[in-house]
C-alpha cells in the first residue's frame, strides 16, 4: 500500500458512516474510534413515501468502531453501537446496546484502482422489544427496540481511487444487505449504493462528502413497527472533517440528512443527524 | 490498552429523563348477552400505510347494554405499541381538552387482531360518527370508520 493510500484510508475510515472504501489496512495496524449521533425528527414517511408529522421522535448513539489489519490484505472491522436512546418527546427512554456488526474486507485488487469486498454479518446483540411509556398516558406505550431483532449479512463491493500527488480521492461500492425475520416477520433485503470524494485542506483537515442510496428487493410480506427499517428506502448525502489534534488522536464532525434524489424516502424519519467522534490510529 | 480505556471514558455518559402524569381509563371486556343488534356499522378506511381492515358496529344487547364491536377480520398496526380507539364527531383526531362535551371519547386500547367488545357505560352520544384508531404517542392516525 502506497504511503497516499495509507493516509485516505484514515481519511475514509474517519469519516465515512456509509461509504466502504477500495483499501484495506497494512499488517497489525489499527484504528479506533468512539462517536456520538444525535438525531431528532417530527417527519415520518410511511412505507408508500406519503409525509406524515409525528411528536417529535430522538435517537442518541454511542458507537465504537474498530479496524485491524490482520494481513496486507485482510481486514477485520468491528461496530457496536455501545448505547442507544430512543424516544418521542412524550415517552420515556427506551435505551440499550445496539446489533453488533463484524466484517472482514478482502482486497482484490491493490493498484490504481484498488477493489475489495467485504462480507459483514450483524447480530441481534440489541434489545429486540423495548416498550418507552407514554408519560401523559397509562395505556400508552410504544415499542423502541435498539436492535431489529434479526440476523443478517452486509455483502459489499467497493473501489477508490487516489488522485495523488492531489490530496482527492474518491470511493464507490455497492451493498445486499440479505436480511431474515424476526418474531414470524421476513424482511426485504436492501441494494445500498454509496460515493464518497475527500479532500485534504491545509495539509491538517480531512473534508469529505457523501451521496448513497438505499432500495428494497422483493415484495413487501406487510408492516411493522417502523424502527426496524423494513422497506426503509431513502437518498442521503452528508459532509464532514476530521482533525489530528495530537500524533495519532484526531477529533472529526460530520452531519448527513435525507432527500428523495434517487429514490424517495420510505419508512424513515427525516433530518439531519449530527455526529462528533473522536479516534486513535496506529497506521 | 491505555488508549482504550480513555475510549471508553470518553464513552460513559447517559441521558434519560422519566416522570408521570398519566390519565386512568378501565376497559370492560365483558361481551353482549344475548342478540346483538347493530345500530351503526361502518368499514374502517386504513390511514399511515397500516394494514387496517374491517368494520366497526354500535348496537345492543338483550338487556340495552351498549357495545361497540370490531369484525372478525379486523385488524390494524399492533407492532408498534398501543393503539387507542376512540369514538369521535369527525374522521380527524382534534383534542378539545376543556369541554367535557368534547369532540372525542376514549374506548379503550385495541389489543388484537380480531372480534373485539368494547362495553359503553354510559351509552355513547348520537353526535359520535366515527371510530377513530389512534396512536397516541406518535399522534398517527391508524385508521377511521365512518358509522352510519
Amino acid at each position: 500500500m502506497t504511503k497516499i493510500s495509507l493516509v485516505l484510508l484514515f481519511c475514509i475510515s474517519t469519516l465515512c458512516t456509509y461509504s466502504q472504501s477500495g483499501w484495506t489496512r497494512k499488517k497489525n495496524t489499527y484504528f479506533l474510534k468512539t462517536g456520538f449521533n444525535l438525531f431528532s425528527s417530527s417527519d415520518y414517511y410511511t412505507p408508500d413515501g406519503d409525509k406524515l408529522k409525528t411528536t417529535q421522535f430522538n435517537q442518541q448513539s454511542l458507537n465504537l468502531y474498530g479496524e485491524y489489519g490482520i494481513s496486507d490484505k485482510l481486514t477485520a472491522i468491528v461496530n457496536l453501537p455501545m448505547l442507544k436512546l430512543n424516544s418521542y418527546d412524550n415517552t420515556e427512554t427506551a435505551s440499550g446496546i445496539g446489533d453488533l456488526k463484524i466484517e472482514l474486507k478482502y482486497a482484490l485488487l491493490r493498484k490504481n484502482i484498488p477493489v475489495t469486498i467485504a462480507v459483514a454479518p450483524e447480530f441481534p446483540t440489541g434489545s429486540k422489544d423495548n416498550y418507552a411509556q407514554n408519560k401523559l398516558s397509562v395505556i400508552d406505550q410504544i415499542n423502541l427496540p435498539t436492535g431489529d431483532g434479526e440476523f443478517n449479512v452486509w455483502s459489499t463491493l467497493a473501489a477508490s481511487h487516489s488522485f495523488h500527488p492531489l490530496p482527492i480521492y474518491v470511493s464507490l461500492s455497492t451493498a445486499y444487505n440479505f436480511r431474515t425475520q424476526y418474531n414470524g416477520f421476513s424482511f426485504r433485503d436492501q441494494v445500498k449504493f454509496n460515493f464518497e470524494a475527500g479532500y485534504k485542506l491545509l495539509d491538517k483537515i480531512w473534508l469529505n462528502g457523501t451521496l448513497s442510496a438505499q432500495t428494497s428487493v422483493g415484495k413487501s410480506s406487510g408492516t411493522t413497527d417502523f424502527i426496524r427499517g423494513e422497506g426503509t428506502e431513502f437518498t442521503a448525502f452528508g459532509f464532514g472533517a476530521a482533525y489530528e489534534v495530537v500524533k495519532h488522536w484526531s477529533i472529526s464532525l460530520q452531519t448527513w440528512s435525507y432527500t428523495d434524489l434517487i429514490f424517495d424516502r420510505k419508512n424513515i424519519y427525516s433530518a439531519p443527524t449530527y455526529s462528533v467522534g473522536v479516534f486513535y490510529e496506529i497506521k | 490498552m491505555k488508549k482504550l480505556i480513555y475510549l471508553f471514558a470518553i464513552a460513559a455518559f447517559t441521558i434519560t429523563s422519566c416522570s408521570k402524569d398519566a390519565e386512568t381509563i378501565t376497559v370492560d371486556s365483558s361481551k353482549p348477552d344475548g342478540a346483538f343488534t347493530v345500530s351503526k356499522s361502518g368499514a374502517f378506511v386504513a390511514q399511515s400505510s397500516t394494514p387496517t381492515v374491517g368494520m366497526a358496529q354500535l348496537g345492543m344487547d338483550s338487556k340495552g347494554v351498549q357495545f361497540l364491536k370490531f369484525s372478525s377480520d379486523f385488524t390494524t398496526q399492533f407492532a408498534t405499541g398501543t393503539v387507542s380507539v376512540y369514538l369521535s364527531t369527525s374522521m380527524t383526531w382534534v383534542p378539545d381538552p376543556g369541554n367535557s362535551q368534547g369532540n372525542l371519547r376514549l374506548i379503550g386500547p385495541a389489543l388484537k387482531a380480531g372480534e373485539t367488545y368494547y362495553k359503553l357505560d354510559p351509552k355513547a352520544d348520537a353526535k359520535f360518527t366515527h371510530v377513530i384508531l389512534w396512536c397516541g404517542t406518535a399522534g398517527v392516525p391508524f385508521g377511521n370508520a365512518a358509522i352510519k
